[in-house]
């Protein structure tokens, strides 16, 4: 199941309703719905959990589930006008394996470009618009995740196993012909406060309402607040970054767009694959949340 | 993405040694009023357009309506969360909402736009309709109205961007705005400007998703949208948070009611229909108010 197979068909069927409006707009013409629905599924824990997993990963018992995606960063300084500061194009590739009933360990890691804010050519170097300096802005390749569990009972980093999981936040919802989920993901209390990260994984309602499909295709939105980045070179001035992006989820590294994967795998060819060994390692301690 | 901390540690942990300088160029491609040259199918990449003008028009097309008087409605469901400068960020309230835009062309590619915006507090886990919510940072009940935005003073857009009706110079506000395919979808990515007299910490942007089918199709004046966006705005009088240095984020998910108000939400249509019907109509009178001279000039130059 290819994401560009389904995805223009459902576009084009989301232009659903009645009529009767005074003015309607040129738009194609598509089925009509009696009801335009939108509705929060009441689901119990556990099948809330099923269900969020199935949508951000699959229930698989073992998978690599790989999503892609553009991201702009702003700077947001406080008490001035937030502003654009770089496009990237990147990947979080992962591997989650089965550790118990409803519950996973999960290993990543997450690799993108810099790409210029306009041209949308990589880059190497940006305009920092607060400081109005040019700065080095280097790949962002992430290999020392310390990977994670993840239950209905929440999120336990693996680099604090024996801490209780953290509860996080997760509510499905129809809308027409797509069911959503949005998630909410606080991080530990040890990490730097500016921190938080949010988003929406949408797959076509069709596929979610067929159990037989573990994995499902999806769109990603979302964002993430953040404490400014080494090479932006913030010293001690007061805000942070945010960056919002859009992207999808997909089913193998060949269908990642020609230009990433080809730089992908000239300057991190390992990167194109999850490296499997961290979960040779031993979780001592692990709680049994 | 399953993990925020590689995001947090991307932040921090830069250089990947292997790192190449030198990077093939990024195929652009050409899309002369948003429909006129075909994209292979294969392709992902930038698009570029001949000037501005196409530009616009393709911008246009996908958050409003080529032709020469029409309205926009969208819906949408956004969380807010609070950000206290050195306090951890928090959710407060989840919202359903829509923004109604109506809209005439005035000029040549400019058109004259008013719009209002209406969004009702929901529960952030059970998604009920709510009145009440908690703020973390007070620990505190606070009362939490609908939020109706009706003032908006009007705009035109054009080619060199937003102009305000309530502008008191000729100063077109530019906006970043980039267009690119996916496989069989259009991004359009849009960052709106700060309009003066706005508050400093105010930043707006979304990005649509749209079929290549429906963009190289002419006869598509007005492009069914899923979007998705962020703004961030002053905390609001009703989160009582003083004088606590910090700011708002709202996220949204949403998608063009390409029927009208027929296409809301369910539950949402019947609650604006009993509370506030009039809002289910475009304001069309808006368009009757004179435009300044300072308008009038902008317009004729």
């Amino acid at each position: 199941m290819k994401r560009r197979d389904l995805l223009p068909a459902i576009m084009a069927g989301m232009a659903a309703g009645g009529s009767g409006i005074a003015m309607p707009s040129a738009v194609p013409a598509t089925p009509r719905r009696a009801q335009s629905l939108s509705q929060f599924m009441a689901l119990d824990p556990i099948e809330n959990f099923r269900q969020a997993m199935r949508l951000q990963r699959s229930l698989e018992d073992a998978d690599d589930i790989l999503h892609w995606y553009h991201f702009i960063m702003v700077a947001v300084p406080l008490n001035a006008t937030p502003k654009p500061v770089v496009r990237w194009e990147g990947i979080e590739f992962s591997r989650h394996e089965t550790i118990g009933e409803n519950r996973y360990r999960m290993h990543g890691h997450n690799l993108s470009f810099p790409r210029d804010l306009k041209s949308g050519a990589f880059v190497t170097e940006v305009r920092n618009p607060v400081s109005g300096k040019t700065v080095a802005v280097p790949p962002m390749a992430l290999t020392q995740d310390p990977g994670l569990v993840r239950s209905p009972f929440g999120v336990i980093t693996l680099d604090k196993p024996s801490l209780p999981p953290r509860p996080d936040y997760k509510v499905l919802r129809r809308e027409n012909d797509f069911v959503k989920v949005d998630g909410i993901r606080v991080p530990p209390d040890t990490w730097p406060v500016t921190f938080l990260e949010m988003g929406t994984e949408a797959a076509p309602a069709a596929l979610f309402d067929d159990p037989a499909q573990t994995w499902l295709p999806t769109e990603v939105s979302g964002a993430y607040v953040f404490p400014w980045p080494a090479w932006m070179q913030m010293g001690d001035a007061p805000g942070h970054m945010f960056a919002a992006w859009s992207g999808c989820k997909l089913r193998s590294v060949d269908e990642l767009p020609e230009e990433f994967r080809q730089r992908a795998a000239r300057d991190f060819p390992e990167l194109l694959h999850v490296d499997r060994r961290a979960f040779e390692r031993a979780v001592p301690d692990l709680h049994p949340g | 993405m399953i993990d925020s901390m590689r995001r947090l540690l991307l932040t921090h942990a830069p250089a990947a040694a292997a790192w190449s300088a030198f990077a093939a160029p990024v195929a652009a491609h050409s899309a002369e009023a948003g429909v006129g040259e075909s994209v292979s199918a294969a392709d992902d990449g930038f698009i570029t357009f001949a000037d501005k003008n196409e530009k616009f028009k393709a911008l246009f097309r996908l958050e409003r309506d080529l032709r020469d008087e029409g309205i926009t409605l969208s819906t949408y469901q956004f969380i807010t969360y609070a950000l206290v400068h050195g306090q951890r960020p928090q959710p407060i309230v989840r919202w359903e909402g829509m923004e109604f835009s109506y809209f005439r062309r005035i000029t040549g590619l400019t058109w004259r736009i008013h719009a209002h915006n209406l969004s009702y507090p929901r529960d952030l886990h059970t998604g009920e309709f709510t009145s009440r919510v908690r703020n973390p940072f007070t620990d505190s009940m606070i009362d939490i109205e609908p939020m109706k935005l009706l003032d908006d003073p009007g705009v035109l857009h054009g080619p060199n961007g937003y102009l305000p009706l309530d502008a008191k110079t000729v100063n077109w506000l530019d906006t970043y705005h980039v267009l690119r395919t996916e496989g069989p979808l259009i991004k359009s990515e849009h960052i709106r400007p700060t309009p003066d007299g706005w508050p400093a910490m105010f930043i707006e942007s979304s990005c649509s998703t749209v079929s290549r089918k429906d963009f190289f199709d002419p006869s598509v004046t007005a492009l069914p949208y899923q979007t998705s966006g962020f703004y961030v705005f002053p905390f609001p009088a009703w989160m009582k948070m003083g004088d606590q240095p910090g700011h708002m984020i709202g996220a949204w998910s949403g998608r063009r009611a390409v029927n009208g108000p027929r296409d809301l939400p369910r539950t949402f249509r019947e609650r604006v229909a009993r509370e506030n019907p009039e809002l289910l109509e475009p304001r069309w009178r808006e368009l009757e108010r004179p435009l300044s001279a300072v308008l009038q000039q902008a317009i004729a130059s």
